[in-house]
């Protein structure tokens, strides 16, 4: 299965790109989708970084959602305006 | 008591008699309000009655610069102004950053309040102890940028630092700020309409003052660890600058798109205003404040097409308010409205957000280029958007009813409440709350009014923590309230909110900076005073009207969002009111949202109750 991951701002200037494409087998779930994005160096629990499935932060969701190519995901560094 | 971070006196200046004074500031006011906001909120307490109009002689203006202010660390930059705004006709607190606080403690002061009123146009220059007024009609009409230009001509050359006001502050626009050197202002709440009230176009200070430390060595050794941690911690902060939250707020659906009717653009038509565009088309340098080694100043020009040559630091708030709001995706034409703004003195949130109130009422057929001296302003042109915001400024067509912000606004034209997005007369910030509610309860119990700075910054909380969704009603008590009294102290350091990380400064902040700057444990207490400083607000507002019927949102907060990744939710009255309620008892307010006596006499406000 086929996951797209959008990067913004502060996350795409670390990585140098704004998309990540990643392959996961079928029954892998929000964890697993968390656990490859920190491997990447994009870790969810580095204070700022906050990673949108569908809309919501991906830790609002259960461990155990499955994941589904449909899902939208967002990762980028939150900061505050001026 | 304080060793340090003080100088331990207010000058006060009366422009009608043209005599000043220095009063001693006690140490107990240090030691209960800590400076910038906390001092300026006593201060107005004690000397601004209720029935003060805004732009009356009666009005008084105060800066107050806070005991981090100039000290030898990072980014210790900030000034607050205090006084009672046209915006919203009640207590306004603003903050800025650059040189001025710093320059006026090295003149030896830790405030400086204003009274009266010139009968003649004048600049108030601080040369140390020294008071001198340069009357000159010819102020009049001078941009900001060239009412600077014009100050330091006349001045012999030093560290000068300055704050001027453009032509809206002249002709008492609601929402004219106070520009500060050459890239900061006072944006929020019209404090430069009060100073044109006084007829004061600008001001200079400079001093030769060693500002005072405790602990100079500890105060080496701490500034020189927040500039390490800065280099890595604020390192995508100096790259996009505030700039970056274009993509996120509108990758959640908050970004407000054409007067809030919407909040989100597919995002590939956001691409036009992004961080990456402004670096890569626009970019000139980044710009820092006093001792800021972020420099998250992103200075920009437009190097070809129809706004060349235009010039400005945007930051988000005004690439959303003044873009997207204004149905607005390109870059060059953001730049060249945030220039104007900055050169005729408006604040780029409020004049966003009437601009592109003034685009729904023509887009619904409510008013026509005859109500306009014939200029059609539309959603997405940018060349009508620059030319209304001189309308603004000028109160020509209809700027004439839009330059006296909402609460103006209402009492004319009643009938467009339904366009006016705004709590207690200051209008939305960049963020939609029906996307994040914690926002939301935020806005509504402000101090200012819709802000998300004094109203407190939930965004990060309602997407980081486990505990918070974003579209949940519960805990947001808690987040707010914490949020608001963390940031009430910060804004009363004298440091940049940017940098607080660095120095620990959170909800359980450490004794060691505070201890080297001042000698006095304060990191124990600063919670405490951000949390007295916002039930003094609180109890100000109170004393001006405000109520728990003033602490609501806009009717258009209850339409859900047509599309986007927040498409369905809206944020209703009986939504609020749970958080409301929540917060009010967390608080230890009443349920019409007033401080009890008991409360104010734990904080040691009995005074206030």
């Amino acid at each position: 299965m086929e996951i797209k991951v959008r990067l913004l701002a502060g996350a795409k200037l670390e990585l140098g790109r704004d998309q990540l494409v990643l392959q996961f087998p079928a029954g892998a779930t929000r964890l697993d989708l968390e656990r490859e994005l920190a491997r990447r160096g994009l870790d969810p629990a580095s204070g700022d970084l906050v990673v949108l499935l569908n809309g919501r932060a991906s830790r609002q969701w259960p461990e155990d959602r499955s994941l589904s190519p449909e899902d939208e995901v967002l990762v980028f560094n939150l900061m505050s305006g001026g | 008591m304080f060793q340090g971070g003080y100088m331990g006196k207010l000058l006060r200046v009366d422009m009608t008699s043209r005599s000043t004074s220095t009063e001693p500031i006690n140490d107990e006011d240090y030691k209960n309000f800590l400076g910038g906001r906390g001092l300026g909120a006593v201060w107005y307490w004690r000397e601004i009655a209720p029935e003060v109009e805004p732009l009356s002689p009666q009005n008084k203006i105060g800066f107050f610069t806070g005991p981090m202010t100039g000290a030898p660390l990072a980014a210790t930059t900030k000034i607050q102004l205090t006084t009672k705004g046209p915006e919203t006709g009640r207590y306004l607190c603003s903050n800025s950053s650059s040189f001025f606080g710093p320059r006026l403690k090295q003149a030896g002061f830790d405030a400086l309040v204003i009274e009266g009123a010139s009968r003649t146009w004048t600049a108030l220059v601080i040369d140390g102890g020294r008071v001198e007024f340069l009357d000159d009609e010819a102020w009049a009409g001078l941009s900001s940028d060239e009412a600077r230009k014009r100050l330091l001509e006349k001045l012999p050359g030093g560290k000068w630092a300055t704050m001027t006001v453009g032509p809206a502050a002249e002709n008492g626009v609601a929402f004219a700020s106070v520009f500060v050197d050459e890239g900061r202002a006072f944006g929020r709440g019209g404090g430069g309409a009060v100073l044109g009230s006084k007829r004061i176009k600008a001001m200079a200070v400079r001093g030769e003052a060693e500002i005072p430390m405790a602990d100079s060595e500890a105060c080496r050794e701490i500034a020189a660890a927040a500039r390490e941690d800065l280099k890595t911690s604020r390192a995508k902060h100096r790259a996009l600058g505030t700039s970056m939250l274009v993509e996120i707020i509108n990758g959640l659906g908050c970004m407000p798109t054409r007067n809030f009717q919407k909040s989100w653009h597919p995002p590939e038509e956001v691409k036009g205003i992004s961080a990456e565009t402004l670096r890569k088309d626009y970019f000139v340098r980044n710009a820092a404040c006093y001792r800021c080694p972020v420099g998250c100043g992103q200075s920009a020009k437009v190097k070809k097409g129809p706004f060349t040559g235009a010039a400005s630091r945007p930051e988000y708030e005004s690439i959303g308010m003044l873009g997207p709001s204004c149905g607005l995706n390109r870059m060059d034409a953001v730049i060249a409205a945030d220039e104007a703004c900055n050169k005729l003195g408006m604040d780029t949130i409020t004049a966003g957000n009437l601009s592109a109130v003034a685009m729904e009422l023509f887009e619904r057929g409510l008013v026509t280029a005859k109500d306009n001296e014939g200029l059609e302003v539309r959603f997405g042109d940018g060349q009508a958007l620059i030319g209304f915001l001189k309308m603004l400024a000028a109160r020509r067509g209809l700027g004439a009813i839009l330059a006296d912000g909402v609460r103006g606004i209402l009492a004319r034209r009643p009938e467009w409440a339904p366009y006016l997005v705004h709590v207690k007369g200051l209008t939305f910030p960049a963020y939609d709350p029906r996307g994040f509610h914690g926002m939301g309860l935020a806005f509504a119990t402000s101090a200012r009014g819709a802000c998300h700075n004094v109203g407190g910054y939930t965004v990060s909380g309602e997407l980081l923590s486990d505990k918070y969704d974003r579209y949940a009603l519960e805990g947001k008590g808690e987040l707010v309230i914490s949020l608001q009294d963390n940031r009430a102290y910060i804004d009363s350091l004298g440091i940049c909110t940017v940098v607080r990380g660095a120095y620990g400064f959170g909800t359980s902040p450490p004794s060691e900076t505070m201890l080297a700057v001042t000698g006095y444990d304060f990191g124990p207490r600063l919670m405490t005073i951000g949390q007295r400083i916002s039930n003094l607000e609180r109890a100000i507002l109170v004393r001006e009207g405000v109520s728990r019927a003033d602490d609501v949102l806009p009717p258009r907060m209850s339409e859900p969002l047509p599309d986007g990744p927040a498409a369905g939710h809206s944020l209703s009255p009986e939504m609020l009111s749970t958080m409301l309620n929540d917060y009010y008892r967390l608080r230890g307010w009443s349920g019409e949202g007033i401080p009890t006596p008991a409360k104010l006499e734990a904080l040691d406000l009995g005074f206030a109750a």
